[in-house]
């Protein structure tokens, strides 16, 4: 007894440190936007004045914060949705021993490596109504020019296509990985017992990559969730608020109006939805508990 | 997961550092002559021309300085936040802020006032515009010299009006039919570019249209020819978006919707501008030293066919453009006895000389009378001498763009409200009332009334 | 139903060398083959052809005269245990077993009472929840039998099923497995290290070696009657004694000498040597398996007289092994008359089990 009691205070010694860190890094800046939330605060001036739930009621009469969580949502789908579908194709598609695929997945993956606001920056160009490649190709096609970044119906689209064009690749790199490493035996097993590719694929290429696909889509989810330089980039919001995702309208509340308080009581809502949607996500998809 | 505000922010500094443009200059060697006098001075700055000029020169500055310049360049926000955030230290990290014309009203408490050195070195400051030498004139207090202000004005191509029969448009019923009269008279032309991206570019365009209908944003004191910009009480803080003045503003922008090129609802600054430099555009509105784009470009189709005028009046309004742009100021954190050398800095890169310089590398900005009249500064643009003559006129002023601290709160609600309206998502009338009321809220949660 | 045929097959991984090299086998309708070889001789690489899960290089395997070179695996409806088990790590052992037959869209409730039948029949009923992972190795092996026999197949394809368990649970199941192949009717191609196993579980033992076919037959024709020295050496449970040999054929009667010994021959077999037209090519040497020796203390003309090196008890056994000038030799003899290292002996052999082999190990006295 005394000697497990000894054991476990040196334990706790040994990791004291990391939860200290834990703490300093994951606790406390959540801990402060909570705080601050509680108040009303302009940076620059003044001490932060106590006001109660004051934001989240704000929060909660703000059209544009509702517009904001619904167009966020939006894009989420849309963008994880073909992200996923894109790059799980690919991932089938690079998984074929061809001569050349080694290197056709590296050129493949290539988006990755730029920075969102490079890529938000690109994109604008391409889409761009005067100077956009786009629409210059489209208008030589002879057709009219598309609202790209100015169409309501259109714009949260592209919004979503650059998203795609950046991540689809991390998508299929993830896929493609984990599809290496399905042991080839399984694959023999399948053949004897008689599945034909429908049936391989569904009932045992996707249940055998289904953590992987889990995390995946999660990943994609809670990062898109914070996507912001596209936006920044591309549409600063508009056209008229179709795309104004929640990090945007956070950025602008709390970096351009300086209305630090408000911007905190989203911030902690944001987090909020996060952490409900992943428990929710991994609880429902049971990663981590085998016996389910 | 993480603190999302944090995380955004750091993104933001990364993102503002590509975008815009980077970080401060290495040290350079520092002879004994020269302003410096083998001293640093340490400049935190905007990514705007004059500024960039100075980094693309840096190595020049230095040695007609004789010591180290940091200069620290930053896109607008995060120069804001810097700035509100260095004003919290002890010590001031800078010698010099840059500061733009509407933020004078949420920095005045935190800069040093600049009067008694300006009758010390005996500097010449009527030879400044006036509108940009009050511009920084608040509380009787001199808070800032002009380096970089320029008015947004109004460009047109004089050889396409010429060709149309068209007067040189001076209200905005001229605009209108002259746009009407141009926009599609010649492939791939329009009839007018302006700002009219979400945000911050059309909360501008509209604060700015809206003065030139005759009547700033929130209700501020009618002063003779004007309104009063260095006396913002909170009784004057009451948004003014379901005035008549604010309708008529509301039609004509919707009316200009008609003429403008495609992409309109998400073009801004420069894009406006390059579009009616390739001739996209028959008119535009432009700040005045943007004009260097097609000025200074020999394959720009503009280049040496466009005349300036101020803003076009509405019905009951004005003919004043809005100045805005840059001054140097001087944190009242920093220590007494940098503050010498942070003013003969001031000095000398305000000076006649340093201003004509600036013109050679692409900034067309003269805020001085006796450099708008150097020859070889108006060959290069030939924009300048028509802001002096506006300024002369007094068809230039400041107050459209109210110095108040919430200043870029309206410019968010009304760029975000009136998209609605201009993308047709919302009657312009709805637009206009759903940003009286979220300007109201914000007014009364900052306690003005 | 099925009767398989290989015909002249050989398997090239690389164009240099060959796996399997003109292999030609035919497995009747019905019976039970198992293939005995050392390892990497090509006897996995044998049985994937025949599943299709390798192309075949060359030759023809024909399943009741049709071809099935090109016919996929999946449609050959071979039933098939794996040697590492290959089961469906995500799926538990019910899902294991109802795979083969929800592949053929068999109506659920069906499914189930298959698995039930053929969980019960292996012992494996409690165990439906757990996920392979979770189970032991016999365990495992079972499942995957239980895969293979759970939906209406004739062919079965077992490459070394019963490799990994300890020897109670491999007894068990061969005999399980040998069962089944009776219940069911089936044609039944097995692989094993074991040569015991295949005795007890087959009819018929065929022995591979680099790739090509030794010889097939059972073991006890494998046994006594070899097709060369490899399947002499590698067949039997205690290593065959191999030693210089020649005729003396200019002896009264015919007369085969080991070293010192003189071993007369039968007329019969004498007469089978002189047949062969193999001896004329001179070197020779004898096979004599441990069963076949005994030791006396006398000596003889017909004795080989050795040393004793090593006694090697095996049960109510003894291997002697003995060294003399000709070579080394083992005999089994019981352990109550065993003699001591470094004692003199003198072996003698059961002239009728001696085998001999020509310069290229083929055994001159077999009988066809
Ligand atoms: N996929 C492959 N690619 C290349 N060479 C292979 C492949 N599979 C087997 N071989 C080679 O073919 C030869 C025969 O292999 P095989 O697996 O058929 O032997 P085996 O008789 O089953 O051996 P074991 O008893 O060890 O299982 C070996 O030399 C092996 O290295
Ligand atoms: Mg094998």
């Amino acid at each position: 007894m005394k000697y497990f009691r000894e054991k476990r205070r040196i334990a706790f010694a040994m990791i004291s440190p990391s939860i200290l860190v834990i703490v300093a890094i994951n606790i406390f800046p959540i801990l402060f936007a909570v705080y601050i939330s509680l108040h009303l605060w302009s940076f620059g001036r003044g001490v932060p004045r106590f006001a109660g739930f004051l934001n989240y009621e704000e929060l909660y009469y703000d059209g544009r914060f509702g517009d904001a969580v619904l167009t966020s949502a939006k894009f989420v789908f849309f963008a994880v949705l073909l992200e996923f579908v894109v790059g799980f194709a690919l991932a089938f598609l690079f998984n074929v021993k061809v001569r050349g695929m080694a290197t056709l997945r590296q050129i493949a993956v290539l988006p990755i490596m730029v920075m969102p606001i490079v890529a938000g920056l690109v994109w604008f160009y391409m889409f761009n109504e005067n100077f956009g490649v786009i629409n210059w190709l489209i208008t030589l096609l002879g057709s009219e020019k598309v609202g790209f970044l100015t169409d309501l119906d259109v714009a949260l689209f592209s919004i979503v296509l650059a998203d795609a064009w950046q991540w689809t690749p991390f998508v299929m790199l993830v896929m493609f990985a984990a599809l290496q490493s399905l042991p080839e035996y399984v694959y023999e097993a399948a053949k004897m017992d008689g599945l034909n590719a429908w049936q391989t694929f569904w009932r045992v290429t996707i249940p055998m990559l289904r953590p992987s696909i889990m995390i995946v889509i999660l990943l994609r989810i809670v990062d898109s969730f914070k996507m912001i330089e596209l936006v920044f980039m591309m549409t600063q919001g508009g056209p008229a608020g179709r795309t104004e995702v929640l990090p945007w309208y956070l950025y602008v509340t709390g970096f351009q109006a300086l209305d630090l308080g408000f911007a905190a009581a989203m911030a902690v809502s944001m987090l909020i939805l996060v952490t409900i949607f992943t428990q929710l996500f991994l609880s429902r998809v049971g990663i981590g508990n085998d016996n389910k | 997961m993480h603190f999302e505000n944090k995380q955004s922010w750091i993104k933001k500094a990364a993102a503002m550092a590509v975008a815009g443009a980077v970080s401060s200059i290495a040290v350079a060697p520092a002879s004994a002559e020269g302003v410096l006098n083998g001293e640093t001075i340490r400049i935190l700055a905007i990514g705007d021309p004059v500024f960039q000029v100075m980094q693309r020169i840096h190595g020049d500055l230095e040695e007609m300085a004789g010591g180290t310049i940091e200069l620290d360049v930053r896109g607008f926000d995060v120069l804001r936040q810097q700035v509100l955030l260095n004003a919290q230290n002890d010590v001031s990290n800078y010698d010099l802020i840059s500061v733009d014309l509407p933020q004078f009203g949420e920095y005045k408490g935190f800069l040093v006032d600049l009067a008694g050195y300006v009758e010390s070195s005996g500097m010449d400051w009527q030879d400044f515009h006036e509108a940009a030498w009050t511009g920084a004139y608040h509380d009787q207090m001199q808070l800032g010299i002009p380096i970089q202000p320029h008015p947004e004005i109004f460009a047109y191509r004089v050889d396409l009006f010429e060709e149309a029969g068209l007067e040189p448009p001076r209200t905005t019923e001229q605009v209108l039919a002259a746009a009407k009269a141009l926009h599609g008279s010649k492939d791939g032309l329009s009839g007018i570019c302006w700002n009219g991206a979400r945000g911050t570019p059309l909360g501008q365009t509209i604060t700015m249209v809206m003065g030139s209908h005759g009547l700033p944003v929130i209700a501020m004191d009618a002063i003779e020819g004007g309104f009063d910009l260095g006396n913002v009480r909170p009784e004057n803080m009451h948004p003014q978006m379901e005035s008549d003045t604010a309708s008529e503003m509301a039609a004509y922008l919707m009316e200009l919707m008609k003429f403008s090129p495609p992409g309109i609802l998400n073009m801004a600054w420069d894009e406006r501008v390059r579009v009616f430099a390739q001739g996209g555009c028959a008119m535009t509105y432009i700040w005045s030293g943007r004009s260097a784009i097609y000025e200074l470009d020999e394959d720009a189709e503009a280049r040496g066919k466009v005349s300036y005028l101020p803003h076009p009046a509405g019905p009951n309004g004005l003919n004043v453009s809005t100045l805005g742009g840059w001054f140097l100021s001087i944190p009242d954190n920093l220590p007494e006895d940098r503050r010498d050398l942070a003013w003969s800095v001031t000095e000398w890169l305000t000076s006649p000389e340093m201003m004509a310089e600036y013109t050679k590398h692409g900034n067309c900005v003269a805020p001085r009378h006796s450099v708008s009249v150097d020859e070889e500064v108006v060959a290069r643009c030939p924009v300048i001498p028509f802001v002096d003559a506006m300024a002369t006129n007094g068809e230039i002023a400041g107050w459209q763009r109210p110095p108040v601290p919430e200043i870029q709160q309206i410019f968010d609600i009304l760029g975000a409200e009136f998209h609605e309206a201009l993308a047709g998502a919302e009657s312009p009338e709805d637009a206009l009332k759903e940003a009286q009321r979220q300007l109201d809220r914000t007014m009364r949660r900052a306690g003005y009334y | 139903m099925p009767r398989i045929e290989f015909d002249n097959v050989s398997k090239r991984y690389a164009p240099s060398s060959a796996a399997v090299e003109n292999l030609s086998l035919t497995i009747e309708d019905g019976s039970f083959l198992c293939v005995l070889g050392p390892s990497g001789c090509g006897k996995s690489s044998t049985l994937r052809m025949l599943a299709g899960l390798e192309s075949i290089t060359e030759g023809e395997i024909r399943v009741d005269g049709k071809r099935y070179n090109e016919l996929k695996a999946q449609s050959r409806d071979f039933a098939m245990v794996f040697e590492n088990y290959a089961l469906y790590p995500h799926l538990d052992v019910y899902g294991n077993l109802a795979m083969p037959l929800a592949a053929r869209k068999m109506p659920r409730q069906e499914i189930a009472r298959r698995v039930e039948e053929i969980a019960n029949t292996l012992q494996i009923s409690d165990q439906l929840r757990k996920k392979p992972r979770q189970l032991s190795g016999g365990q495992r092996q079972r499942v995957g039998l239980g895969r293979a026999i759970i939906r209406d197949t004739r062919t079965f394809l077992m490459d070394e099923p019963l490799g990994h368990l300890e020897a109670y649970l491999r007894q068990q199941l061969r005999t399980e497995i040998r069962r089944l192949h009776e219940e069911l009717g089936a044609t039944t191609f097995y692989i094993t290290h074991d040569q015991e196993e295949a005795a007890a579980i087959s009819d018929r033992i065929a022995v591979m070696s680099e790739g090509r076919l030794q010889q097939t037959g059972d073991l006890l024709t494998l046994l006594d009657n070899p097709v060369n020295r490899f399947v002499a050496e590698f067949i039997g449970n205690l290593p065959i004694s191999i030693l210089p040999a020649s005729i003396a054929s200019n002896a009264a009667s015919p007369e085969l000498s080991v070293g010192d010994a003189r071993i007369p021959f039968s007329e019969r077999r004498a007469s089978e040597i002189a047949d062969s037209t193999r001896v004329a090519a001179g070197r020779l040497e004898a096979g004599v398996r441990p069963d076949a020796v005994t030791l006396h203390e006398e000596s003889a003309r017909h004795r080989l007289p050795l040393r004793v090196s090593v006694v090697e008890p095996v049960g109510d056994m003894a291997v002697i092994v003995a060294d003399g000038p000709a070579g080394r030799l083992r005999a089994a003899v019981p352990s109550d008359s065993a003699p001591s290292p470094g004692n003199s002996v003198h072996a003698e052999f059961d002239a009728s089990r001696i085998l001999l082999f020509d310069g290229d190990g083929r055994n001159i006295l077999r009988k066809t």
